[in-house]
């Protein structure tokens, strides 16, 4: 029996003691073996080893809230301002006051209150096929709306917060009511009820079944860098268009991250939110994931250039956060799945 | 009479029922954490009742029956073939048509992804031939039925072993009865074998609708959103902890009001097991067109549901080989394999324990063990979190700051998690051991004076040997496939080798996952042998 004692314990601490070097533990919700380059980088140049917790956003988000005072982790890491903001509701996270942030990330890819940081930017743009789609058609996201593109439009789920912030950056120029009709509108003229990731609206596209899809633009990076033949050519077909330029510009979104309310560590912390906003760590993102740099300075990738300079929607991204549950409900209610 | 229950109650205490009792407890504790919350008040139930709530429900049920339905189709002829005719290559397909177990169905949902993409230019010649409103049923005929489809492949086992079993054991001496009586092959599978098989039908069943509503990675790719998707949604989407569980609460009255369902039709009927096992019945021979037949309907589920993804995979994964990091996925494998072997171990030891105890005090010790295996029914999710409020709540404890332990993002909280959702794959066959090998001997070894220790050591363990080997390798199996609970609860660093498969399909690497899935299905065919030569050597 003690010995089945010694043994939980053993099992309940191994993940506990990280060793005798300084760490710090990252919640995060990105995905990419590219970021854990990133994390070697961090290492080499502070000596702070890095242990990584990854899982889907929303369940981060109940750990963090679960484990308390308890919990392990100094960092959430994760995408969309939509998640940072829920996290900050939570509670989870624990303001910081940092001058080498607040002069190097533009004010509205933060929290006002230095809760949360934004280290990358995704823009959420047409992509359509340049045979079946004069690119004087395409305007803005309302006009998609317009029942000439009855059958011609394909996006994501709704439960996709990629979805939802680009409705709630709608919702933050209009009234709930229009919003509701707009993605009625919207799922009306889709191709497919929505499914699968913008990687498949891409190739969907390529394939036929319709003309423009809402996607990321580094969906369509990873495409056109990716190992397969058939998805570089379906890059290749594809042309972006950047809409409502006329007006408030691109809707934009962060991959972002934030200092854990109960973070043992939050010196430790605090250098690696400085860590991500380097020229050396901003320089990775758009080569290696297609993402473009916070810093304005940092040069583009190629492919980046090609698809042109844009007006960016500079509404702050907080904002965006704060209507995410009222840009669930409008979906809900106008039948987008 | 109160007082008199009270007695008998108090009787009944004793080492063997308060330790069962504890453990019982203990395994319900993260499942009553979370419905605890249900009578909180929700923000947003009102307006996902009167949304998508409708939407989720029929998602589901249009599954529940359309797997139910194809499975019943797929598993019914096959198990009748092999377990009444006999033909060159019978015993081979008694044991392939088992291995699409080893599959996850998020595996098989990659591979058959494909088809939809394929199935484009399909739906655009449709829609210029007969319109838009055309092409859009089209789309979704091939999307569900895809999914239906995928999922039977590699769920159709769990029927197909149950009736395999109830057809050639209990009731060859029907059949022969029947055959007696001059009655056709045909007729005795209308009139005789399947109002016999039906309990069966209904266990094999239940097991794959309880798989096919908790399943989340293939409803999640192919676009059809069921009440797991909408606690997935509601919960980490929208943040409301409430409305995930009613809808959680929702699937659990639905898979309890399909097993009442059938007690209710059934109630009036008995079945009686036939006791002599001995007298194995003798087969007809197929030859001919029958016998082409007999192969034929063998062959298409094994080759939907494991030969295809298997050649797929090993496609990817000769592709992936060249710049595939083997020294981490060894290390992964290694992981894996420890853990699901130890963890299943455990379990197992934890079901024999559990089943002995209820054999000692049966009654109420009985009906609360039972009930605290109901993990199997309830969403992996809801599992998930509930440990970690409970784990959450000790850690911040002041329990925890005497012991200084830290329970929450440990192999223990993941271990416990696994406990609570796999227990019942162990207990029950346990439970069955125990009730049918061990009859009368129960009460002889008593009436010789023999301690309820020793009786357990060396009575009941070499018996029940057999149960606890195969439901031991039936929890190993689902470790190995499982992905939420781990997912939700994994500590720093963790991998496994079905996170690692997910991981890499969801950054895209779809050939990259190969290798972490062929491991899975490698060790899950292997454990699916064991279990069968060892029922085989057994019966």
């Amino acid at each position: 029996m003690r010995k089945l004692f010694t043994l939980i314990s053993l099992l309940a601490t191994t993940a506990a003691s990280p060793g005798l070097a300084e760490s710090i533990t990252v919640y995060t919700y990105r995905h990419y073996e590219s970021d854990s380059v990133l994390f070697r980088k961090f290492t080499e140049k502070t000596g702070i080893e890095v242990e990584v917790v990854q899982s889907k956003a929303g369940a981060l988000l109940e750990r963090l809230k679960a484990e308390g005072e308890k919990t392990p982790a100094d960092i959430l890491l994760t995408v969309d301002a939509g998640r940072l903001h829920l996290a900050k509701a939570a509670g989870v996270l624990q303001p910081l006051q940092s001058d080498l942030l607040e002069s190097r990330i533009p004010a509205h890819l933060r929290d006002p209150e230095g809760f949360w940081f934004g280290f990358t930017q995704r823009a959420r743009v047409l992509a359509y096929h340049p045979d079946r789609v004069d690119p004087a058609e395409l305007s803005t996201y309302e006009a998609l709306a317009d029942s000439k593109w009855r059958g011609r439009l394909l996006s994501r789920s709704s439960s996709n917060i990629y979805s939802q912030s680009l409705l709630a950056s709608i919702l933050a120029h209009t009234e709930d009511a229009s919003a509701t009709e707009w993605a009625r509108a919207v799922r009306k003229n889709m191709a497919r009820p929505p499914q699968g990731n913008d990687r498949d609206q891409l190739r969907a596209v390529a394939a036929g079944l319709a003309d423009v899809a809402i996607v990321n633009t580094y969906y369509l990076g990873l495409l056109a860098t990716s190992d397969n033949k058939a998805d570089r050519e379906v890059a290749a077909e594809l042309a972006i268009f950047f809409p409502n330029q006329q007006d408030r510009g691109t809707h934009i979104n962060v991959s972002g991250a934030g200092i854990v309310a109960h973070a043992d560590n939050v010196e430790g912390a605090q250098k690696f939110l400085e860590f991500l906003a380097s020229d050396q760590a901003q320089r990775i993102f758009p080569a290696a994931t297609s993402e473009y740099p916070v810093v304005p300075w940092i040069e583009w990738s190629e492919l980046q250039k090609s698809w042109g300079a844009f007006t960016a929607d500079t509404t702050p991204l907080f904002r965006i956060g704060e209507l995410n549950a009222a840009a669930i409900r409008a979906f809900n209610l106008s039948g987008w799945e | 009479m109160i007082a008199a229950r009270a007695k008998v109650f108090c009787r009944g205490l004793d080492v063997w029922s308060i330790g069962a009792g504890l453990c019982a407890l203990l395994l319900l504790a993260p499942l009553l954490a979370v419905f605890l919350g249900l009578f909180e008040p929700s923000e947003f139930w009102q307006h996902l009742s009167g949304t998508v709530l409708p939407g989720y429900i029929a998602n589901t049920l249009i599954l529940v029956v359309g797997v139910g339905l194809l499975s019943i189709a797929i598993a019914l002829p096959t198990a009748w073939l092999v377990a009444t005719f006999e033909f060159p290559g019978r015993r081979i397909w008694e044991w392939a048509l088992i291995m699409p177990l080893a599959v996850p169905t998020f595996t098989s949902a990659f591979v058959y992804y494909d088809v939809l993409t394929f199935s484009i230019p399909l739906i655009v010649e449709i829609r210029q031939q007969f319109g838009f409103g055309a092409s859009q049923w089209a789309e979704r005929i091939i999307r569900y039925g895809m999914l239906m489809v995928l999922l039977t492949s590699v769920l159709y086992p769990y029927l197909f072993i149950c009736l395999r079993v109830a057809f050639s054991r209990e009731q060859s001496l029907f059949f022969e009865a029947g055959r007696v009586l001059g009655r056709s092959s045909p007729s005795i599978f209308r009139k005789i074998a399947l109002p016999l098989a039906r309990p069966a039908l209904v266990a094999g069943l239940s097991l794959i609708v309880m798989e096919v509503i908790n399943d989340y990675g293939a409803v999640h790719f192919f676009g059809v959103p069921t009440l797991t998707e909408g606690i997935f949604r509601s919960w980490f989407g929208l943040g409301d902890r409430v409305a995930g569980i009613r809808l959680a609460g929702i699937m659990i009255c639905l898979v309890f009001f399909i097993l009442a369902l059938e007690r209710w039709q059934r109630r009036r009927k008995r079945f009686a097991r036939s006791q002599s096992n001995t007298h194995a019945h003798e087969r007809l021979k197929l030859s001919g067109r029958k016998l082409l037949f007999a192969h034929l309907l063998c062959a298409l589920p094994l080759v939907v549901g494991f030969i295809y993804p298997l050649v797929k995979l090993t496609y990817w994964a000769i592709i992936a080989s060249n710049e595939f990091d083997f020294a981490r996925f060894l290390k992964q494998v290694g992981t894996s394999l420890t853990l699901a072997a130890a963890i299943s171990v455990f379990i197992t030891l934890l079901a024999f324990f559990l089943a002995y105890c209820t054999r000692l005090h049966g009654g109420l010790l009985r009906r609360f063990t039972d009930s605290a295996t109901i993990g199997y029914a309830i969403p992996s999710v809801v599992t998930g979190v509930g440990v970690m409020i409970l784990l959450g709540a000790f850690d911040n404890s002041a329990a925890a700051s005497i012991t200084s332990l830290t329970l929450s993002g440990t192999v223990a909280a993941i271990c416990f998690a696994y406990t609570v959702r796999f227990l019942t794959v162990a207990y029950m066959p346990a439970l069955a051991g125990v009730e049918r090998t061990c009859g009368s001997l129960h009460e002889v070894s008593q009436s010789l004076g023999q301690s309820r220790w020793r009786a357990m050591v060396q009575l009941y363990w070499p018996l029940l040997k057999g149960n606890l080997l195969g439901g031991g390798t039936l929890v190993f199996i689902d470790l190995m496939k499982e992905l939420p609970l781990t997912l939700i609860l994994r500590p720093s660093g963790f991998e496994t080798l079905a996170t690692h498969a997910f991981g890499f399909a969801q950054e895209g690497l779809i050939y990259d996952s190969a290798f972490p899935s062929l491991m899975i299905i490698a060790l899950g065919v292997w454990g699916l042998r064991l279990i069968h030569r060892y029922s085989e050597s057994y019966s």
